[in-house]
């Protein structure tokens, strides 16, 4: 057995499960004022938000536009289908298959 | 002493009602698995390209759970560095459930302290969102509903990486299939919704531009990592002081 490997395991699920558990542990045994609360609204949309940008306009820790691009045009029709239908397998289904027919097109 | 017909019913309707809600939870799991597979099995061909066994990718994705964490990690470990510092590597990758978990807490009041306990231990950038766009709609969620859909990514995860580190090498380019693009294809059918619910769409919009530029001008400065988290904090911060 891996010493190092396990300690590095176990190391690792203990840091992980502590900023998991305690805001939904303890925060949700009290009544959180009228502007924290709000904040929590919001932090959702705006988490999204950065995770998309991170991964359709940064490549290796830099902006890029023009190295992303076919993913770029994917995120058309993905948008145009999550706007108008409310049904999110249909959103990633079309995702995938766009960008496949596009790398097809492409290559 | 013989319980009430009443009560006897009641107690069948609130078991039922408890296991519709977990599978409603599973069948809500759904849109993330094709993410979860194609990152997961990507995982499992970098842990085992970077030397760790098996055993050691199934212990990883079951007791750290964290995709990036565990890509970083294994790539740590290939060049050999000390198990703290890797360790610290990947408590400040996952920092960013710090904000998930006390987004998702006012969903959860009615809950006991272990059972948010244990939803806490499986959330994920994946479920934080689905669960996160159905809170926005509800503004309660069931505990058996996030135990489904938990539960469900939880195993997907660990299946994936198991798979991946097995029969990484017999399938070759599968990014043809635009696996890859499962994750942020579903990210922006969670935002879209999310931003069709009770928040006004000035404001929704607000908030998705200035947490996309933040995290561009904090780019040149700082990893994604951290850069996705000051974007999310500084996103929903400006949200909070705007007026209306």
């Amino acid at each position: 057995m891996n010493t190092y490997l396990w300690t590095v395991i176990l190391g690792g699920c203990l840091v992980t499960i502590i900023p998991r558990v305690l805001p939904i542990a303890l925060l949700s045994r009290v009544t959180l004022n009228e502007k924290l609360a709000n904040f929590l609204t919001y932090l959702p949309i705006s988490i999204l938000s950065a995770l998309i940008a991170a991964e359709l306009l940064i490549v290796d820790n830099h902006v890029a536009f023009f190295e992303n691009a076919i993913r770029l045009f994917a995120t058309l029709p993905t948008l145009f289908v999550a706007i108008k239908k409310d049904n999110l397998l249909f959103t990633v289904l079309t995702g995938i298959i766009t960008l496949a027919a596009l790398r097809f097109i492409s290559c | 002493m013989e319980l009430p017909r009443q009560y006897i019913l009641s107690k069948q309707i609130q078991n039922k009602s408890t296991y519709a809600h977990f599978f409603q939870g599973v069948k809500d799991c759904i849109p993330t698995i094709f993410g979860y597979l194609s990152i997961g099995f990507t995982c499992g061909v970098v842990s085992k390209s970077c030397g760790l066994t098996f055993w050691e990718t199934i212990g990883m994705s079951t007791f750290i759970y964290a995709g990036s964490s565990q890509f970083i990690a294994a790539s740590m470990i290939l060049s050999a560095l000390s198990a703290p510092s890797i360790i610290f590597a990947i408590f400040l990758v996952n920092l960013r459930h710090l904000f998930m978990s006390a987004a998702l807490a006012p969903y959860f009041q009615r809950n006991s302290f272990w059972q948010n306990f244990s939803i806490g231990t499986l959330l994920t950038d994946e479920t934080f969102v689905v669960a996160s766009s159905m809170g926005i709609k509800k503004s309660h969620l069931s505990y058996a509903w996030m135990t489904g859909l938990n539960l469900t990514a939880y195993l997907n995860w660990i299946l994936a990486t198991g798979i991946g580190v097995l029969f990484g090498n017999l399938i070759p380019n599968y990014e043809v299939f635009g696996l890859d693009f499962a994750l942020t294809a579903m990210f922006i059918g969670l935002l879209v919704s999310s931003t069709k619910a009770n928040i006004a769409l000035r404001k929704s919009l607000m908030i998705i531009f200035s947490a996309i530029l933040i995290l561009l001008a904090s780019t040149p400065f700082v990893s994604s990592n951290t850069g996705v988290l000051l974007a999310a904090i500084g996103g929903a911060f400006i949200g909070t002081v705007m007026k209306k």
